[in-house]
């Protein structure tokens, strides 16, 4: 599969974005460390490492196939039943990250308001 | 870099900005781009004597001896006022493959002169056939006696148009697209044919052919067939500088935006005051803090002695697929925001998109580095 060039471009969309959010992060810790408070750039980093969260959680399921619909939570019958149905309790349940802590949209509301001033 | 530009990066950073507020608004850019070379020769001394020339160059040849950090922190600066004249051509491109070559003598005579703005320089190294491909070389040089003879042509040289020298790659030996075999030459303007035309970011490039071209082999950059390797670093750097300059323009092009929809107004009240825009206002901010951390992320590695040439070449290919996504999504999010004016050629902001574009389309687009990502990551 890691063959596969559409396949390696999902993979290193999210990647190269991680990164990206990883160096956002150690921005952020470099001011804060210098005597600044998290201002609203912690919604940012609510925004993207949620979004960032759910494509992966998404790619997993699609990567494990059929197997990811598995209902089965215990006794797995095998390594490809129990892969599939952890993916598929991951991207459940990952679908709440959008929505609480404040949902991603209110997080948009934030940043209008605090940082661009609109 | 922890992160931040250093003092002396950012009071550089406030000198450039201080004089391009009094030499170079829009107005005053125009009529630089619209002259006949495109880039104005004045300034260029100016920025001599300023110092900004020598940045780049190591103090043995009287350079400043900045790093790849240093170069960022003047881009990002060029980036914010579109920049005409020829940094990436004639300081990273030209000068930096005579820094790096291994022909001492050739720098040092050389270099001084870039540094005190006598001598604009460029590198013609893309062929027509090549697209992005830095091994499909089809221009030859053969040796003849202690010289060497030049067949072949050049494409969308940038910096062409008003260049006094050139390097120019050639192929040895091998094949057409062999890494190895291919070799750097300087050559003087008059050696070369070339005919220009106008980009649409305002630069001048050329297209040039060699005929018969006669060069000594003093004028040899680096070491007979061993020219690749040079190449790639060199463009590595070129890569980071145009990731710094891109960073520049996202800034502009998204604080143009904010303010405009303050003061546009539709049924009775400003479009900033539309959720939609905010939130499309918002992912653009995104994804230029994304691009500004990327940038700096990329900047401490590449100065990290321990990091590895494959890690290298991984973070800028990272660097630059980024750039070219989160470029496009706020290049068309200005044109979109602004309405219709904000193609037109009287506003500043098509001509920040139209050089973002560019950017995207030289030495390699999104597809391309995301393509050599993904062969050094999974490869």
């Amino acid at each position: 599969m890691l063959n596969d060039p559409l396949y390696q471009k999902r993979l290193s969309d999210i990647e190269i974005e991680l990164k990206a959010l990883e160096y956002t992060e150690l921005r952020v810790i470099a001011s804060l460390s210098s005597g600044a408070t998290p201002g609203p750039e912690s919604s940012l980093l609510k925004i993207k490492g949620t979004e960032i969260q759910q494509l992966l959680q998404e790619l997993r399921m699609e990567t494990i196939g059929a197997h990811s619909g598995s209902l089965t939570q215990e006794d797995f019958s095998s390594e490809l039943q129990q892969f599939g149905s952890v993916a598929r309790q991951g991207y459940m349940y990952g679908r709440a990250a959008t929505i609480y802590g404040g949902s991603n949209e209110v997080q948009r509301n934030v940043i209008a308001k605090a940082v661009l001033g609109v | 870099m922890n992160f931040e530009f250093n003092e002396e990066q950012k009071m550089l950073k406030e000198s450039m900005h201080r004089w391009f507020q009094d030499n170079y608004s829009f107005e005053q850019r125009r009529i630089i781009a619209d002259s006949e070379e495109g880039i104005s020769r004045e300034h260029w001394s100016t920025f001599a004597e300023l110092g900004w020339l020598s940045i780049p160059f190591s103090e043995d040849h009287g350079g400043f001896g900045g790093n790849v950090i240093d170069i960022a922190a003047m881009m990002e600066e060029f980036g914010k006022v579109l920049l005409l004249e020829p940094a990436i051509s004639s300081l990273i491109l030209f000068g930096g493959l005579l820094e790096s070559g291994s022909n001492k003598t050739l720098a040092a005579s050389t270099i001084p002169q870039i540094i005190d703005g006598s001598l604009l320089g460029s590198l013609a190294t893309y062929e027509p056939q090549a697209r992005y491909d830095l091994s499909d070389i089809a221009t030859t040089a053969n040796a003849d006696g202690d010289n060497y003879i030049l067949n072949g042509q050049k494409s969308i040289v940038l910096g062409g148009a008003h260049a006094d020298q050139f390097i120019v790659s050639a192929r040895t030996s091998g094949g057409q697209t062999d890494e190895a075999g291919i070799s750097l030459f300087v050559l003087n303007r008059d050696q070369v044919i070339i005919s220009t035309q106008r980009m649409m970011d305002g630069q001048v490039v050329a297209d040039i052919v060699l005929d018969s071209v006669k060069v000594p082999s003093a004028n040899l950059v680096s070491k007979v067939d061993a020219g690749y390797d040079l190449l790639v670093s060199t463009l590595q750097t070129a890569n980071v500088a145009l990731s710094a300059e891109s960073v520049g323009i996202m800034n502009v092009l998204n604080q143009t935006t904010i303010e405009y929809t303050k003061t546009r107004k539709q049924f009775g009240v400003p479009i900033s005051s539309f959720q939609v825009l905010q939130h499309r206002m918002v992912d653009t901010f995104m994804a230029c803090e994304q691009s500004k951390s990327m940038l700096y992320g990329t900047l401490c590695e590449l100065t990290d002695d321990t990091t590895t040439d494959h890690e290298r070449a991984m973070a800028v290919n990272a660097l630059r697929t980024l750039i070219a996504r989160n470029g496009k999504l706020i290049g068309d999010e200005a044109i979109q925001m602004h309405g219709g004016m904000g193609i037109t050629d009287e506003l500043d902001v098509g001509h920040y998109v139209k050089r973002l574009l560019m950017i995207n389309l030289i030495f390699g687009n999104g597809d391309f580095y995301q393509k050599r990502y993904n062969q050094l990551a999974y490869g």
